[in-house]
């Protein structure tokens, strides 16, 4: 190279990303009002705060849908359903091939709004909206040896309080499991000592990726409670914290609700999901999961709609068996995996959401030695149901 | 002047770079939230904070972090992935395609070196700690810090001659290139 070395540390500073320089991180909303609500809690009370329980005066936003489809859509579950006609690449394909003709438009936007038509509109109000979700997640390890995958997945509840004085609950880590992902996964695991913990494979661009994991099997690990309501802001939009009154203020015209949406993101700019689309449908998909009216879950599905290259897969099955209708973002790069899209799952008879997650459209190395392919749901939340009801969770003992 | 009014002025001088911290090992996400719970530590021990009040800030923020991490690793994981995500995203576009790649190299060699290394170059280069501030943020003496900082500095160099090497510095780099490179740990 002829020319002269510049300073490293300069050249270093130089290459700061503009998300961490702080002059652009200055005045936010989330900062202002972060402020208020430290101020307005007493500081010469530290013991009494303690003994509540550990509640944090801040909803923890990525414990939230919104963000746990969003930061975390890694939560989500793992396998395929094994041996079944789904399995590898013929995936993507299993709706145009299957026999009942359920007629799903090809053209992605026109099927949403097909189903988007089909929500119920009975709304049985109660205390709290609760839900269940089953999700998973495929992890690779790589040892000395062959890397294999393993499949850690867990129940978990959210319940949202939304009358005065209501708490919200996340219970998390039900019969949470992390195994070997098939027995030639077993197999590899067991070459590699049958280790119980595991530093899962550094990916292309994080090489501070020394994620450890227990392999563990359901009842060994209890439950954690974690109460995620901040007063009365009980999700997040964006970069807010909402109540429930917010949610119910929310438009349940499509446009009106992009026009929201949008105005958000411009607010969220510099958050970790990259790309408007991408961030649109985390908001849009994260939305149809809380205690809005179904006018606005309607409008959720047409937002997402109307996102630039979704794609209908016709009738596919989601990862508890369930026949449903699926649709996609296009493929973007995941540094853990290769490349993998985001996609939905939707009963078209009623609207509900059945699946959110993750394919593998395209391993890289690592993940095609330890036999994921094209098809592989690398992660996903299901949710198993949804409803109205007075009564607040128990939490396990 | 109140505790209070101390408090605002704090905030306000050392919000921005908390989380400008806080986003760079966790992504802004997570990193509001870690950024919001320091503060609430520091409110709650106003009295305890040192001069300069950054470096305890950082400190706690990293705490909070490591917490983070052994509470719930998986979470942590992710988020952490993110900030790296938009590390490996690169410089923006806009800027000189020759700075462009010297910076993207910087950024690759960066990602090759070890958590230890990554974190003493960053705190200076980018969160604008002078090394005895940077080592009240890790709990090590000053000295201790001026070595480690000597030898990350060394290796970031010999890293970035190879990232430069392999990205093709004259090869017109487009963004889309960016980090397939993997360069060997030395």
């Amino acid at each position: 190279m002829a020319r002269k070395r510049p300073d490293v540390m300069k050249t270093l500073a130089d290459a700061r990303p503009p998300e961490f320089d702080p002059e652009r991180l200055a005045g936010s909303e989330r900062a202002r009002h972060d402020l208020i609500t430290i101020l307005s809690s007493a500081p010469e009370a530290p013991e009494a705060r303690r003994s509540a329980g550990f509640v944090r005066p801040f909803t923890w936003r990525w414990a939230l849908p919104v963000a746990a489809t969003a930061a975390a859509a890694g939560v989500l579950v793992a396998t395929l359903p094994q041996g079944g006609s789904d399995s590898g690449g013929s995936r993507a394909t299993a709706g145009p091939t299957t026999d009942s003709p359920r007629h799903t438009p090809e053209n992605g936007r026109l099927a949403l709004l097909n189903v988007a038509n089909r929500l119920e509109s009975k709304a049985d109000e109660g205390r709290y909206w609760q839900s269940t979700t089953r999700s998973g997640w495929i992890g690779i390890v790589a040892p000395s040896g062959s890397a294999f995958a393993v499949v850690s997945s867990e129940t978990q509840q959210w319940s949202y309080g939304v009358r005065p004085g209501t708490q919200s609950l996340w219970i998390s880590g039900i019969d949470a499991t992390t195994e070997p992902r098939t027995e030639r996964d077993t197999a590899r695991w067991r070459a590699a000592g049958s280790p119980k913990d595991l530093t899962l494979a550094e990916s292309g661009s994080r090489s501070g990726g020394k994620l450890g994991l227990r392999m563990e099997s359901g009842s060994e690990k209890r439950p954690t409670v974690t109460r995620i309501n901040g007063g009365d802001k009980i999700a997040a939009l964006g970069a807010r914290n909402v109540t429930y009154a917010d949610l119910r203020k929310l438009p349940g015209d499509s446009g009106k609700l992009k026009k929201t949406l949008a105005d958000l993101y411009e607010e969220d700019r510099g958050s970790e999901i990259s790309g408007r689309t991408e961030w649109m449908w985390r908001q849009a998909a994260g939305l149809i999961s809380l205690p809005v009216k179904p006018e606005v879950r309607a409008a959720a599905y047409r937002v997402i709609a109307d996102l630039p290259g979704i794609r209908s897969l016709g009738e596919v099955t989601d990862p508890l068996g369930r026949k449903g209708v699926g649709f996609a973002l296009p493929a973007t790069e995941r540094p853990d995996y290769g490349t993998a899209r985001s996609e939905l799952i939707v009963d078209p008879a009623t609207g509900a959401l059945l699946s959110d997650q993750q394919v593998l459209t395209k391993p890289n190395a690592k993940a095609a030695e330890a036999g994921l392919t094209a098809g592989t749901v690398v992660n996903h939340t299901a949710t198993v149901t949804s409803k109205w009801t007075d009564r607040q969770l128990k939490a396990p003992q | 002047m109140t505790d209070a009014q101390r408090f605002r002025d704090l905030y306000e001088e050392c919000h921005p770079r908390v989380l400008a911290y806080a986003s760079s090992l966790v992504g802004r996400q997570v990193g509001e939230d870690i950024t919001s719970e320091t503060f609430t530590v520091a409110w709650r021990r106003m009295r305890d904070i040192p001069t300069p009040p950054l470096p305890w800030l950082l400190g706690v923020a990293r705490n909070l972090t490591r917490e983070l991490r052994r509470h719930d690793g998986r979470q942590y994981a992710l988020a952490a992935e993110e900030a790296q995500r938009i590390i490996a995203s690169g410089p923006h576009v806009g800027d000189v395609a020759a700075d462009v790649t010297e910076r993207e190299a910087a950024l690759q060699a960066l990602a090759t070196l070890s958590d230890v290394d990554r974190e003493v170059l960053t705190l200076v280069a980018w969160h604008g700690l002078g090394p005895r501030q940077a080592a009240r943020v890790l709990g090590c003496s000053t000295a201790t810090f001026s070595v480690r900082l000597h030898r990350a500095r060394r290796r970031l160099e010999r890293a970035i001659d190879a990232a430069a090497v392999a990205v093709g510095v004259a090869a017109g780099l487009s963004r889309d290139s960016r980090p397939k490179v993997t360069v060997k740990e030395h």
